[in-house]
């Protein structure tokens, strides 16, 4: 069975081409654009990969990552972080928190869907 | 006690000529009159003399014991009580008549001995309140992180701190007794002093002028601030000395101009592929019947020029977080001090401690921020877990420096961490959130479950920027140069006699020292180390040094090695030998160049003349010559061998700087030993070297 992916991003733009890719990559994609909504669907559907944007009203995504992180149930999730702010630091906290990569925006397709696969076949 | 001499003759010479009178009477009686009765009337007027003559003398004597005796005791005494010891007792006798006068001068005498101490005490305190006071002020200066010069009115520097040597890194010219105008441009400063001299006499006239300038010879920029020294009325219309303050403002300089630049580059960068991407988009939206070629054409346009902003965006980026954080003000701090400085802050609050873990080291951080942040952290922790205890560690990681302050309990949530983001650090100007110190420092700030004491949570906050190279110098001990002795002169210098008249213990000395790769200047052997220290008024000045690394341009001989430890591969970043001649020759000036067997590091010095066009016409003194003045050549006149004799203690020796300095102490132990032989002037001392020659 495909894999399926979580698209998180306040952007409805940014959502449009990343879910375009992710199909035509082959994978199951669902979207949400906010925080809260990513955790109810990270609950309701378990997926096996969470693309999560870093700045978001209501929860960010440091916030979304750690909750995630802190529910045994969803050890098996991954998470990629993805933000406008390209600083070194933030990356680091990142990983700190548990996510498996990180995306700085903008990005070259290509290499979201390399890392993507990347991560899911690891 | 005796009478003084006039007295005595007065009494003898009255007593002489009474005396005369009655044997003339007695002479003259016998000779006109021989009748008995007549002769015996004689003998009455005779006896009554003699009688008369015995009363007043013993009417004399009586006064001269009761009167005269007391008198000249009191005003001998009165001169001892005046002139030396104001508690001297008046020795007279008790029979004098004189009655309570001399203890009337006893107590006049016991109450200026008393106002004498007095006045000594007030003075003595005085003097020390003026010295504490003196400290003190020294060390407001020596600790302030502003430059400060003080110059006299001929624009000589006679005071410096720290921070200036720093602030204007080392520079050679920075030097007691040397010219401002060799260290700061002259026009800025005789403008301010111009502008001050003609607001004195305005009611409210402004006390200081600013001004922006320029090291000489180097790229610092200084933003400085000029006052007159005191306020003498007797020097209205003369020049009078002069304070100047001042702070590097090369690296605010430097980040204004990167930032202006990265703007307008950013802004011109940014408007060619926004134009390319606007139209190219606005064709395919607005021409939808155009054929496919064309679409295709346009759509390439448009993911060339994406590419092109996203490549862009990268750049200013990485420019732009060079540039945060730089005008914030960090400063050097021992991690055990920050540590110290926030449980001092927390033992007024009473309920939380800190305790410091892990080895402590040097941050380069905001201090003050950074404990009003911790500090708010720790509560917020102590509000959500009731914990009390925590521990600090400072750590090195990859590329940055943590701190980590761990507690036992569980990791703070990011609401929780963020609620603690959202403080206002209201002790800090402009009450900045802790997420914009944050930001500024370049920094976050995240929670985990502690990495090894699977028991404690902790709060990690990165300090990019704030590592820092600790390493001491390392001490090596050497086996000491060999000694050469040269007896040929000294000195070339030009004729100036006042110099030459000045006593040893007043002249301005630069004691130096080089190292080379050998002792054979004509075989090519070469500078590779220069240092000296300057001495003033008996003072070596530790902190007015010279210190040098010199690449040879040519190996370094093994066996040379031994005796100076320089490398092949510690002077290959280092200047040649003609660049680093004309900084020394600056730091020199014209003070009297000393050095122990002086003719062969003058010889290396002067040997560079005729490509560098640097004379050393300094007069030069040799401290070796100088110690042969004083013992002779029979004894050890190697360096080591008078240091030992004479119990010099230096650090580091047989390095150029620490040779100096073993040098510059020597020089002061043999000005002292040479007075006494009558060697006093700088022309005494170098005679005596020349006799020695001949």
């Amino acid at each position: 069975m495909a894999n399926s992916i979580l698209l998180v991003d306040d952007e409805p733009n940014i959502l449009l081409s990343l879910e375009f890719l992710m199909k035509r990559a082959g994978y199951v994609v669902n979207t949400a654009e906010d925080g809260e909504v990513a955790l109810e669907k990270i609950r309701d559907l378990k997926p096996d990969l969470v693309l999560l944007d870093v700045n978001m009203p209501k929860k960010d995504g440091f916030e979304v990552c750690e909750t995630v992180r802190a529910n045994p149930d969803w050890a098996d999730i991954k998470i990629i972080m993805l933000t406008a702010k390209g600083r070194e630091i933030e990356k680091e906290k990142g990983l700190a928190l548990g996510a498996s990569d990180y995306i700085t925006k903008p990005f070259a397709t290509k290499d979201v869907i390399d890392r993507v696969k990347a991560i899911l076949e690891a | 006690m005796s009478m003084p001499d006039p007295n005595k003759k007065l009494l003898w010479s009255l007593l002489v000529v009474e005396l005369a009178i009655i044997l003339l009477g007695i002479g003259g009686s016998s000779v006109s009159e021989t009748g008995g009765e007549v002769t015996s009337k004689w003998w009455v007027v005779a006896g009554v003399g003699l009688g008369m003559l015995t009363v007043q003398t013993l009417a004399f004597l009586y006064y001269q014991h009761r009167l005269l005796k007391p008198i000249f005791a009191i005003h001998r005494g009165l001169e001892i009580i005046l002139r030396t010891n104001a508690a001297h007792e008046v020795d007279v006798s008790d029979k004098s008549l004189l009655g309570d006068l001399p203890d009337l001068l006893e107590q006049l005498g016991t109450e200026l001995g008393r106002n004498r101490t007095e006045v000594a005490t007030a003075l003595k305190t005085g003097a020390e309140t003026t010295n504490v006071q003196k400290s003190q002020l020294e060390k407001v200066i020596e600790g302030l992180k502003e430059g400060v010069i003080v110059c006299d009115r001929n624009d000589r520097i006679t005071l410096y701190n720290p921070s200036a040597v720093t602030i204007l890194d080392d520079h050679p010219a920075l030097g007691l007794k040397r010219s401002i105008f060799d260290l700061l441009p002259r026009t800025p400063i005789e403008h301010s002093l111009q502008i001050l001299h003609a607001e004195e006499d305005k009611v409210q006239a402004n006390k200081a002028a600013g001004f922006v300038c320029s090291v000489v010879d180097e790229e610092i920029m200084l933003r400085c601030h000029l006052a007159y020294l005191g306020e003498d009325e007797n020097l209205k219309n003369e020049r009078k000395g002069f304070v100047i303050t001042f702070e590097d403002v090369t690296a605010r300089q430097m980040t204004r101009l990167k930032r202006n630049r990265l703007l307008t580059s950013t802004l011109q960068a940014l408007r060619g592929p926004m134009a390319n991407l606007r139209a190219a988009a606005e064709n395919i939206v607005t021409y939808q019947d155009m054929g496919a070629e064309q679409r295709i054409a346009f759509v390439n346009i448009i993911q060339e020029e994406s590419c092109r902003l996203s490549a862009k965006l990268d750049e200013v980026e990485k420019d732009s977080h060079e540039l945060v954080g730089d005008d914030w003000e960090t400063t050097n701090i021992y991690s055990s001090d920050l540590v110290r400085s926030l449980a001092r802050r927390l033992s007024h609050k009473g309920k939380i401690e800190v305790t410091m873990t892990g080895v402590p080291m040097w941050m380069t951080v905001d201090s003050h921020s950074l404990i009003i942040m911790l500090d708010l952290l720790m509560q917020h922790i102590n509000v959500h877990q009731g914990v009390t205890d925590f521990d600090l560690e400072v750590q090195i990681g990859e590329n940055t420096q943590y701190l980590d302050l761990a507690w036992q309990g569980q990791p703070l949530s990011s609401s929780q961490l963020s609620s603690w983001r959202h403080d206002e650090l209201s002790d800090v100007v402009g009450k900045p959130t802790v997420d914009e110190i944050l930001q500024r420092m370049g920094s976050e700030a995240w929670s985990l479950i502690h990495p090894r004491l699977a028991a404690d949570a902790m709060v990690r906050i990165p300090l990019p920027g704030s590592i820092q190279q600790q390493t001491e110098p390392e001490v090596k001990k050497l086996p000491p140069r060999p000694i050469n002795y040269d007896f040929s002169p000294t000195s070339e210098s030009s004729d100036d006699s006042e110099i030459w008249n000045t006593p040893l213990s007043e002249l301005n000395y630069v004691v130096f020292d080089t190292e080379t790769t050998g002792l054979h200047i004509e075989d090519g052997d070469q500078v590779i180390s220069i240092a000296g220290v300057r001495v003033v008024n008996k003072r070596i000045l530790s902190g007015e040094i010279f210190d040098q690394l010199v690449n040879p341009g040519r190996k370094i001989p093994k066996e040379s090695i031994v005796f100076h430890g320089i490398t092949d591969e510690m002077v290959k970043d280092a200047p040649e030998f003609d660049e680093v001649l004309p900084r020394f020759h600056s730091f020199v000036q014209d003070s009297v160049l000393v050095a122990h067997n002086a003719w062969f590091d003058m010889k290396f010095l002067r040997s560079r003349a005729p490509f560098t066009g640097l004379r050393f016409t300094n007069p030069v003194l040799d401290t070796l010559m100088l110690s042969v003045c004083v013992h002779g050549t029979e004894v050890d006149q190697s360096l080591d061998g008078i240091i030992d004799r004479l119990g010099i203690d230096i650090f580091g020796r047989h390095t150029a700087l620490g040779d100096s300095m073993a040098t510059a102490k020597l020089l002061l132990a043999l000005i002292e030993m040479l007075e006494p032989r009558g060697i006093i002037t700088l022309k005494d001392a170098v005679d005596s070297s020349r006799e020695l020659q001949l």
